[in-house]
């Protein structure tokens, strides 16, 4: 079934569906206020604010979004996936990076979100107008902060349009006075004289005299709505003067017009009219549901009602092109609710959102149908909903939905579900809250007892046992579970099914059973019905990490380069991110560096987006290439953002990788001091358990910095570290750790003089280290291991790898800085990106996907480039940067896709 | 007086320009309305009602907004006040 996450109906201008009074005084005024920031449009409900701001979108000349607000969307992503959505229905990928960064599982703090919004639209390059209907639903001061932000660095190409009942709190002053702002109030909105004479002519075919509308104007204040509901409630114009008489010294009173409107339809409009009030929006298939077996039914089909709606010219909004929905006008919507609260009893009212319910449940829009079941009172209802498709939306990987259906449910109803508490461990999961879990489960245990679960379930519980006992270090019950798990769980589950398939071949390969993994995954992968995408991404993730785990980094570079392939291919932010870590990572133990460098640079300018503990590996990656490449200021600004970057996960595991990727770094830089207090102060509890393949490890980093301090305790204590670390990697046949921990361990033998042992451990480390090709841990460890090195070449056969090593260590002197001087205006970070894309011969397109920007800012770019180079095409910009030693002379070649 | 909170129940009066059925008190926060006429000028409604926070208060005071009722004055009753209708107008 297909799961509508978002109302797409919001995204459209309301229409009005009958005739339209022309308003062009206010036409001529909104046109002239397009050249400015903001058009604000506040008045009472019922001034026509939304039907003006429609009409004059639908005739105006340039591309315009639509957001109508409910009082759900005063949430700040839920309001952002809405706001980007607008703006996507235009240009539909202008925003990658912010709406990426709406996916990541804890949003990013809003400073990082509303810049990287705004840098974004500003890459639009053609005007664009955004329309923002019933603003006054917003509650939630961070939004109002981001409109105040966008208004003070406005987007160049956006116009703003705020639709509002009630003055928003937002720097309206400062817009004025600089004359930024447009405003039409209720007494620009008003109807004069005039315009109620024309509408009077529409409603009964003939004028009003002018004595007649002045009257008239003046006692209903020009409102709309009251104007038609007066001329809804006459049949001829004759009748005014009645009205008029009758309320000479009062104004019209609304439910007065209401009722004289009401109690004149027939029987059965007057119940349809009441029953389809308790809807936001409705539609002729969802009107026929909601009236079944009732008398008003025989009467008149959905459709036929919705004719009547559109001739009889009722208060009603078509929300799409295709007229499939319709809304009321809310104030007319109000009056409608307010009669049937006093027509039908509290179960008659129920019974009719019970119907609305299960009408939107049928046709995917379970937000709409769990909002009917909680009016209708039904939490059992409400929590079915969220049980039968916590599923189908956690395939679509929108877990942030699932946790607000969970949040719309009480907690005694969400303790007591099977389904619902798994729901729960699922949220838990992706929010990398996995304390959360245990407590689960057990509630989960305690429910079943009684009740025997279904395999399905059963298969998600041991997935989660499976998954705790993998980071417990216990491979073989971790196996157990998770050989379970894939089998109770059907494969259509993808999601289930992929995280089980993720953590069942890590824990397969760390328990020695590496070719069945390697087997089964690239079974799952090309061999079986090709899996969707979302699934297809962590089984070739998967595989990466049994390639690295398992010291093979040819084939890991191969596969994360097919990995970055279907990223950009599906356009997936997270997962090219993901790939470009990985890529980095790959680089970096080969010793390569400046591609390391550039790889980890993109990983970590989307840290936002990517999976968090990635992110934190990602900067220290980055950090540490730095510090191989000797950029030390880059190591240091690199370390700064890293911290910072701690402080927002707020995760005390990830400071503690920070604070050990510092130290690593002061080591490499002979800082002994800063290691040594690091050393005495660091927190290492968060690096138990199973060891990864992280490149920053801290048990790993605390005996690099005891083998530093060199004393003979120190020294001791190293050993006995590494001893047991070794012996954990060698449990888990993590060959990616044992290569690191040999060589330390060789370089300990060394330091207390027992070269013979040093030499047995470092061939060994050779020996794991050739196929993949690992020279980083070698050469981090400086002249000692050089030395060391070089004796053992005098020992073995094989020297080649040997010697390919010690000339990683030669050449590891610090890079040379492009020389830019002889350029008068030196190129822009983001034009070198641009340049060296080119140079690899890449398209605009495909450089737009690779830095996350408009095809039409690359352009920009290009331009640019070839101006402060003096040329006039690509094929001369390439030649002249390698000319002047802006890019290697190698630029050409690497293609990497 | 005792003083005001946020999440306190508290009495108040609301007073606006123009007759009000008094059908609407359910949806008003259960509040007491009565309309006056008053002898120069327009009809005023009386509202009067006990709220458990302030934000039935507001959204009374939202209510009439949206109804079109221009505010004349909100007080805050004290516990016992009795007031007559036609006072302080």
């Amino acid at each position: 079934m297909k799961l509508f996450p978002l109302v797409h109906t919001k995204l459209n201008p309301p229409r009005v569906v009958g005739d339209l009074i022309e308003r062009p005084r206010l036409m001529e005024r909104l046109n002239r206020g397009v050249n400015r920031k903001l058009t604000l449009i506040v008045a009472p409900a019922g001034y026509g604010k939304s039907t003006l701001a429609s009409e004059w979108l639908a005739r105006c000349r340039q591309p315009f979004a639509w957001v109508s607000l409910e009082p759900q969307d005063s949430e700040w992503r839920l309001f952002l996936r809405y706001f980007v959505a607008a703006v996507e229905s235009l240009f539909p990928h202008a925003v990658p990076l912010a709406s990426a960064l709406l996916q990541s599982p804890e949003l990013p703090p809003s400073r990082v979100l509303v810049d990287t919004l705004i840098n974004e639209l500003n890459g639009i390059d053609q005007p664009f107008i955004l329309a923002l209907d019933d603003y006054h639903f917003i509650r939630d001061m961070a939004i109002h902060d981001f409109i105040d932000e966008l208004l003070t660095h406005t987007p160049r190409g956006l116009h703003l349009v705020l639709i509002t009942r009630l003055n928003p709190p937002l720097n309206l002053r400062l817009l004025r006075a600089r004359g930024h702002l447009l405003e039409l109030r209720a007494e620009d909105l008003r109807f004069t004289i005039d315009e109620t004479q024309a509408f009077a002519q529409k409603a009964y075919g003939k004028p009003l005299d002018a004595q007649q509308a002045a009257v008239l104007q003046e006692k209903v204040e020009g409102w709309a709505v009251g104007l038609h509901l007066c001329f809804l409630s006459l049949q001829d114009p004759g009748e005014l003067d009645a009205i008029v008489e009758r309320f000479s010294d009062q104004r019209l009173v609304i439910d007065y017009l209401f009722n004289e409107v009401f109690l004149r339809q027939p029987e059965f409009i007057r119940e349809r009219l009441l029953k389809t009030a308790i809807l936001d929006r409705f539609s002729a298939s969802l009107c026929d549901s909601l009236c079944e077996a009732d008398a008003s039914s025989s009467a008149m089909s959905g459709r036929e009602f919705i004719q009547w709606l559109e001739q009889a010219d009722v208060f009603v909004f078509a929300l799409d092109r295709e007229h499939e929905w319709f809304r009321y006008h809310h104030l007319f919507q109000d009056l409608l609710r307010h009669q049937l609260a006093q027509t039908l009893d509290a179960d008659e009212i129920a019974t009719l959102h019970r119907r609305a319910s299960r009408w939107f449940a049928e046709n995917g829009f379970i937000d709409e149908a769990i909002h009917h079941a909680l009016k209708a009172d039904d939490v059992d209802a409400a929590a079915d909903l969220v049980a039968q498709h916590r599923r189908d939306i956690l395939n679509a990987d929108q877990w942030h939905v699932l946790k607000r259906w969970l949040s719309y449910l009480p907690d005694e109803v969400k303790q007591n579900r099977a389904e619902l508490l798994l729901a729960q461990a699922w949220v838990a999961y992706y929010a990398f809250q996995l304390w959360r879990i245990s407590p689960l489960l057990d509630a989960m245990e305690a429910l079943l007892e009684d009740a025997p679960a279904s395999d399905g379930l059963r298969g998600e519980i041991n997935f989660f046992r499976g998954h705790s006992w993998f980071w417990r270090g216990d491979m073989t019950r971790s196996v157990e579970f998770l050989d379970q798990a894939l089998q109770q769980m059907p494969r259509s589950y993808q999601q289930g099914w992929g995280e089980a398939a993720v953590f069942w071949g890590l824990a397969g390969l760390m328990n020695g059973r590496k070719e069945d993994v390697i087997r089964s995954l690239t079974q799952w992968l090309y061999y079986d019905q090709k899996p969707p995408t979302l699934l297809m991404t962590r089984l070739l993730g998967t595989l990466i990490f049994v390639h690295i785990l398992s010291g093979n980094l040819h084939e890991a570079e191969r596969l994360a380069l097919e990995l970055h392939e279907g990223g950009v291919t599906h356009g997936s932010a997270y997962t090219t991110r993901w790939a470009s870590y990985l890529l980095g990572y790959i680089r970096y133990f080969w010793n390569d560096l400046e591609p390391a460098a550039r790889y980890f640079e993109t990983a970590v300018e989307g840290r936002h987006i990517l999976h968090k503990r990635a992110a934190v590996d990602a900067l220290a990656g980055l950090a540490l290439t730095y510090q191989a490449l000797r950029r030390l200021q880059d190591v240091e600004k690199t370390l700064q953002t890293f911290l910072e970057f701690t402080r927002t996960t707020r995760d005390p595991a990830d400071v503690a990788v920070a604070r050990s990727c510092q130290a690593h770094a002061a080591l490499l830089q002979g800082d002994r001091q800063v290691a040594m207090q690091w050393l005495q102060t660091a927190d290492l509890s968060t690096d138990g358990g199973v060891m990864f393949f992280w490149l920053e490890t801290p048990r790993v980093t605390q005996c690099r910095a005891l083998i530093a301090q060199g004393t003979h305790d120190s020294l001791q204590k190293a050993k006995t570290r590494l001893t047991e670390h070794r012996r954990m990697a060698e449990n888990t046949h993590n060959i990616r750790q044992l290569i690191d921990l040999l060589a330390l361990e060789a370089l300990l033998y060394e330091k207390q003089a027992q070269t013979e042992q040093a030499l047995t451990l470092l061939q060994r480390a050779l020996t794991l280290a050739r196929p993949g090709g690992w020279i980083r841990p070698f050469v981090e460890l400086g002249p000692d291991m050089a030395m060391l090195l070089n004796e053992l070449a005098k020992q073995i056969e094989t020297r080649d790898f040997v010697a390919h090593i010690l000339r990683s260590f030669s050449a590891t002197r610090p890079a040379s800085l492009p020389d830019q001087t002889v350029l008068f205006e030196p190129l822009t970070d983001r034009e070198i990106d641009v340049l060296t894309l080119l140079a690899r011969r890449y398209s605009n397109k495909e450089i737009a996907a690779e830095l996350f920007i408009a095809p039409t800012t690359v352009k920009r770019h290009a331009s640019n480039i070839y101006q402060k180079l003096g040329v006039k095409n690509r094929r001369q910009a390439v030649e002249k940067a390698i000319a002047l030693g802006i890019l290697p002379s190698s630029a050409t070649h690497e293609r990497i896709i | 007086m005792d003083p005001l909170k946020m999440e306190s129940p508290g009495r108040y009066e609301i007073r606006v320009q123009g007759c009000l059925s008094s059908a609407w008190s359910d949806r008003l926060g259960g509040f007491h309305i009565v309309t006056i006429h008053v002898e120069n000028g327009e009809d005023i409604t009386v509202l009067r009602g006990e709220v458990v926070d302030q934000a039935v208060l507001f959204g009374v005071l939202n209510t009439l907004y949206n109804l079109r009722y221009p505010l004349i004055s909100v007080r805050a009753l004290k516990r016992d006040e009795t007031v007559p209708l036609e006072q302080s107008l």
